[in-house]
């Protein structure tokens, strides 16, 4: 199988990262909890992968929380920052991991920037769009629909130079592309565990700028007197016990994109989706979503006239392809890109594909759809 | 025979100290607080020798990184705040 779904998930992922797990829910047992040999192993693995990822993201070991997933770090950042009624600006290519914590929360929702690959046009528009009674900002950092890179570090200085606080979903960017909890000043960065990072499912970490409210309250091993939930970083984002082996397989999923480097990992990536693209370009009644090379990241979203796209990724799974079609739990970004109706099929790459497996795909999906 | 402990509320601040007071040449054991310093409930120390108490707690506040309190225990278990 080629598998290109690595925006929903990498596979495979490192094989460190399996040792890891299958060592760590051998030999430790809950981090923070107890004083023993094994709590003490976890706590170890938990402290070196808060460091891990603080080297990555420019953050101090504290401000590092592990979360479930992106979705999750996002939900306690928007339930920290945002009131009922709040006007909140964000881009228009977030996914409903922003969309719906805003709408259930009765947030007056704001979309700035539809067009896309155009980063100049979605500057002006989060500049426009950023009233004096804005009270948040939230701006994905790559769209998982069609890999357009947004201009994070410029809404950023526009937050900073307004005094609005910012929450960046980093959940398509971690691993691939520089993001600093310093350089952006930003409120909250959330991000998955599983993609770009290479670690196990169930994991994230929310990158905290500043106190978060806790989404759940409960035990966190420390001052256990208070019925309140400690008011300190990262307990207040962390009631109840850790994944502790995912969190080991998270810190050597780090390991392996500190050691492979974020900008060879970008280039590998960013080549091997522009190659795919080249190879799909005269493909006859294909239109291929390609941005410039400098704003689109490892995904590619394409629509066959004519055809269904959930039908399309299945034929396409039964050739040996793994795709993923339809929303991509992104109605915003479909909205903004005119694709809501159709849906599309997103072809996604990691660090392990290879321009081997593009032509092969690329081949299946020329087979497909020439008549 | 004393043992000297300085607390932290987290255990991540604590973690925090070892390794900042490892690059200094400290090497302090990472523990639970016993129960008759934690101020409330739960909490994390790290213990150190009598000779290392002020180039700890010197090297904790160049390092920015606060602690709740120092003590020394004696080996019955009476506990003395160092610097009150």
């Amino acid at each position: 199988m080629i598998y290109f779904d690595n925006a929903a998930t990498t596979m495979p992922k490192p094989e460190a990262v399996y040792q890891a797990v299958d060592r760590t829910i051998r030999t430790c047992a809950s981090l923070g909890r107890s004083g023993h040999p094994a709590a003490q192993r976890a706590s170890a693995v938990a402290y070196a992968c808060r460091e891990a990822a603080g080297r990555l993201f420019s953050a101090e070991p504290e401000q590092v929380a592990f979360t479930t997933s992106a979705t999750h770090g996002l939900n306690i950042a928007i339930k920290t920052l945002v009131k009922p009624g709040d006007r909140v600006v964000i881009s228009g290519f977030e996914h409903n991991a922003v969309l719906r914590p805003l709408y259930a929360l009765g947030a007056e929702i704001v979309i700035a920037g539809r067009k896309l690959f155009d980063p100049a046009d979605t500057l002006a528009a989060f500049a426009a769009a950023m009233t004096p009674e804005t009270k948040a900002v939230v701006c994905t950092h790559v769209s998982n629909v069609f890999g357009y890179i947004l201009p994070v570090a410029d809404v950023a200085k526009l937050c900073r130079d307004r005094g609005v606080p910012l929450i960046v979903d980093a959940a398509q960017s971690a691993g691939v592309l520089a993001v600093s909890l310093q350089d952006l000043g930003a409120a909250f960065i959330a991000m998955p565990g599983h993609k770009g990072l290479y670690g196990p499912q169930g994991t994230g970490l929310l990158l905290c700028g500043q106190m978060p409210k806790p989404l759940m309250e409960g035990g966190t091993g420390s001052q256990s007197e208070l019925w309140s939930m400690p008011t300190f970083l990262p307990d207040a984002a962390e009631a109840g016990t850790h994944n502790v082996p995912g969190i080991a397989g998270l810190l050597e999923g780090i390991r392996y994109v500190e050691g492979r480097g974020l900008r060879s990992i970008a280039r590998r990536e960013s080549g091997l989706i522009r190659r795919l693209a080249a190879r799909l370009k005269d493909v006859p009644g294909l239109q291929v979503f390609e941005g410039p090379e400098a704003v689109q990241s490892g995904v590619l979203s394409i629509t066959a006239a004519g055809r269904d796209c959930e039908t399309m990724a299945q034929s396409l799974g039964a050739a040996g392809l793994a795709v993923r079609a339809g929303l991509h739990c992104a109605p915003v970004a479909h909205e903004s890109a005119g694709t809501l109706h159709s849906g599309t099929v997103r072809l996604s790459v990691s660090d392990f594909n290879t321009p081997e497996e593009v032509d092969a795909a690329a081949d299946i999906l020329r087979r497909m759809n020439t008549p | 025979m004393y043992q000297y402990y300085f607390t932290f509320r987290s255990m991540t601040q604590a973690q925090r100290a070892v390794g900042l007071l490892r690059q200094a040449g400290i090497f302090p054991t990472l523990l639970r607080t016993p129960r008759a310093i934690s101020s409330q409930g739960c909490g994390y120390s790290i213990l150190v020798r009598g000779e290392e108490v002020y180039q700890t707690a010197a090297a904790l506040r160049a390092g920015l990184i606060l602690y709740e309190k120092a003590y020394r225990m004696s080996a019955g278990g009476r506990a003395e705040e160092v610097f009150p």
